[in-house]
């Protein structure tokens, strides 16, 4: 067993946009130390109560070595927060019970935390680190990362000159070519030309085949040619875990059954 | 709380990411320029030369004497300043999409941030000995408290950096309040004016209960008598030991609800 999941709730809240002082926060507090002995009215507004999500209720699966999860769902069903559960970014609720074994990677809008005016070595340099490896290993790897994402000669390049897909090329190249046991991928396969995909998949396929790969994704063509198993979600329920056929063709009857 | 600790020193000990991660942001900082963070001390240095020429002629003070300690008491506020002002956004602005996207403890986001500062702060220091040397008051002592209070005030402002950033995620009108609160600061403490211009009484009032101050005077003292006021390094030691405390509280607690918090 890779990665156990059991139980898992996620209820956030859902912070107003109005300002801390006009809240129940200093003026109120402040006011009321004052006001102690006097018959306070008690108001009960309704609109002042923090809103909760609960964004995730009642996930359950388990994955073997070399397992490749799809994880589909319409917006807003829970797969992005799924993800950042996985990789601790966010705190489920008590009681809920996450096992992974083995080290992992989250790769999660990875491009947002590049430092954009900075050179291509210094971010691939940071973003690796970021991601928890050593820096030597980093340096002794870089030109074997950028010789991968077709960048060497990019290496001196503000960060910023790079169009989408070359960004992808590099995060994609320090994420698979420095290993981890774990993959939390979302939405980032997509990104690349054809010509790099299918070196990517191929270099998965063949190099990461122990590798256990959750993967979030609209594609029902890379979940096809990517996962052997899925769970789909709808409105942060767990829909389906299992077989990846069955599994969209569930998925498409909750898309068709949203459309009518 | 021992767990915690023992975390914090864990991550003091990785240095590699956030000493990346500061070098990252420094060289952003001066990007394209040639003498990058030198224009930092070279512009303060420029400023205080004028302000300490005209301030020594109006408080009738010798040039060569004023200057210095404006210079020491000035770079220790300007690293105060710089340490807070980044504190209030680190969490909200800077590493928002970082928290967002990936788990990273907040004590490596605050110590890569405060490390930043420090380095721009080392620069001042050293023109600091040169001053001393040029002066000729300069103390060997000196140098062993200057690397205590280094130590202190290190630890402190990352204490600090994450009291005020999580404070200022979860409350965000703090942000601007604390920037009221800092120019305020600045006029009530000792650094372009001395303290033994006020009465007794007002130094009280005024000086002895300003924490900052005895920061400032603790650098300050060092440098140009060789060793620090009892009174200002038990202050400093002491918040530093409450700064740490707090801050290894606000971690255990609310470290994981950061990311709750940003959305």
């Amino acid at each position: 067993m890779k990665i156990k999941v059991e139980e898992l709730n996620l209820t956030y809240p859902i912070t107003p946009g109005e300002s801390f002082l006009k809240k129940k926060g200093l003026i109120e507090t402040f006011i009321d130390k004052f006001k102690k002995n006097k018959k306070k009215k008690i108001k009960i507004n309704p609109e002042n109560k923090h809103a909760k999500i609960n964004a995730l209720k009642n996930i359950n699966f388990q994955l073997e070595e070399g397992d490749k999860l799809g994880l589909v769902g319409l917006n807003g069903s829970g797969k992005s927060t799924l993800l950042k559960c996985l990789s601790g970014i966010l705190d489920p609720d008590l009681g809920s019970k996450i096992i992974i074994n083995g080290s992992y990677l989250p790769i999660i809008n990875p491009i947002n935390f590049s430092e954009q005016e900075d050179t291509v070595l210094n971010n691939l340099i940071l973003i690796a680190q970021i991601f928890g490896f050593k820096f030597n290993y980093v340096k002794e790897n870089a030109d074997l990362i950028l010789n991968f994402c077709e960048l060497t000669e990019y290496s001196n390049y503000p960060f910023q000159t790079l169009s989408t897909g070359m960004r992808f090329k590099l995060i994609f190249s320090i994420c698979f070519l420095l290993k981890r046991d774990n993959y939390f991928i979302d939405e980032f396969l997509t990104t690349g030309d054809e010509k790099f995909q299918n070196k990517g998949f191929k270099l998965i396929n063949e190099e990461m085949s122990d590798s256990t790969i959750v993967l979030c994704s609209h594609s029902q063509e890379i979940i096809k040619k990517f996962c052997n198993k899925i769970l789909v979600l709808n409105k942060g329920e767990q829909v389906f875990f299992g077989n990846t056929q069955k599994g969209l063709e569930c998925f498409n009857a909750i898309i068709n059954n949203n459309l009518k | 709380m021992i767990n915690e600790f023992k975390n914090f020193l864990n991550i003091l000990n990785n240095h590699e990411l956030w000493l990346t991660m500061a070098r990252s942001k420094l060289r952003i900082r001066y990007l394209r320029t040639k003498l990058g963070p030198i224009w930092e001390i070279f512009g303060t240095c420029t400023l205080l030369l004028c302000i300490g020429f005209i301030w020594s002629k109006l408080w009738k003070e010798d040039f060569i004497n004023f200057f210095p300690y404006l210079f020491f008491g000035y770079i220790i506020w300007k690293t105060i300043v710089s340490v807070v002002n980044e504190a209030t956004m680190l969490f909200s602005e800077i590493y928002k999409n970082l928290l967002e996207n990936v788990y990273i403890h907040p004590f490596t986001l605050c110590i890569g941030i405060v490390c930043k500062n420090f380095i721009v702060l080392i620069g001042f220091i050293i023109c600091s000995f040169l001053i001393l040397i040029f002066t000729k008051k300069f103390f060997l002592l000196s140098t062993i408290f200057v690397i205590i209070f280094l130590f202190l005030f290190f630890i402190s402002a990352i204490s600090l950096t994450l009291l005020l950033a999580t404070l200022c995620l979860k409350f965000r009108d703090m942000q601007h309040a604390i920037n009221v609160i800092l120019s305020l600061v600045f006029f009530f403490t000792p650094v372009i004016w001395n303290a033994n211009q006020l009465s007794e009484v007002n130094k009280k009032i005024l000086v002895d209960t300003n924490i900052v101050y005895h920061y400032i005077e603790f650098f300050r003292s060092s440098l140009l008598f060789g060793h620090p006021e009892t009174k200002n390094f038990l202050v400093v030691l002491i918040s530093t030991l409450i700064l740490l405390i707090s801050s290894l509280y606000v971690s255990k607690k609310f470290s994981r609800k950061l990311t709750l918090w940003l959305i």
